[in-house]
């Protein structure tokens, strides 16, 4: 996703029009989580940065020449208003994340395309595997979610972008919808 | 179906553990054309991934 060639050719190879985009991309070298938040370098926060946030705009910018008035951009999110344990420097990234699908929905809205994130609790991914201390997060969920969580089950994440992907929500852009068992809305 | 006729480019599938692919599946089940997108490395473990989904979804 940080290949401006592979960017380029997008149009092309999606042979037609498009009506929705789900951006599922984040990376952060193993610097830049765990703990070391102090002492990781600009380097490695640059390329957590560009993966995790900036390709927003850039899968965004290449989909656009396909992509139809009434169409819809979804990115999987993990909230970062506030500090979490070990997710250090992914965790300002996912705020840039959140801040550049604010910029995009501002600039992408006049062409009628929606610009919108899903919140998700923490799910066991090979991403989430990848992140030392994940297991901070699922001790969190299992203590303050109202509705509980399985952090086996993706389902209701996926449901949740399928109707941000339809006409459901033709009026809704910008907006970072919780999809956490109600962890967010709760303080202890 | 909530994505009758849609076209919509997926990435982030890895394997079927990913949340992508939950999304990919749905859409498919919601009536959407799903395109996956698998760049440099890991093309081939999408590939296989995309095997899984109930229909064929083309990588781009």
């Amino acid at each position: 996703m940080t290949n401006t060639d592979d960017l380029a050719a997008l149009p092309d190879r999606v042979g037609g029009h498009l009506d929705g985009v789900l951006h599922a991309i984040g990376f952060a070298p193993p610097s830049c989580l765990g703990g070391g938040f102090l002492d990781a370098p600009w380097e490695d926060v640059a390329v957590a940065l560009q993966v995790s946030a900036y390709s927003l705009k850039a899968l965004a910018v290449a989909a656009l020449p396909v992509l139809d008035a009434g169409g819809s951009i979804v990115g999987l999110d993990f909230d970062n208003t506030q500090a979490w344990p070990v997710y250090d420097w992914m965790g300002v990234a996912k705020s840039a994340f959140e801040s550049t699908a604010r910029y995009l929905a501002r600039d992408l809205g006049p062409k009628g395309i929606r610009v919108n994130l899903v919140a998700a609790g923490p799910i066991r991914t090979m991403a989430a595997k990848s992140i030392p201390g994940f297991e901070a997060f699922e001790a969190v969920w299992a203590d303050r979610a109202p509705l509980g969580w399985d952090i086996r089950d993706p389902e209701p994440v996926a449901r949740a972008c399928v109707a941000l992907l339809s006409d459901w929500f033709p009026m809704t852009t910008g907006e970072m919808l919780h999809v956490d068992g109600g962890v967010h809305a709760v303080g202890a | 179906m909530l994505l009758d006729g849609k076209r919509i480019l997926v990435t982030g599938v890895l394997n079927d553990a990913s949340i992508a692919f939950s999304v990919a599946r749905r859409a498919q089940e919601e009536g959407a054309e799903v395109l996956l997108s698998s760049f440099g490395r890991v093309r081939s473990l999408t590939e296989r991934t995309a095997r899984r989904l109930p229909a064929p979804a083309p990588l781009v």
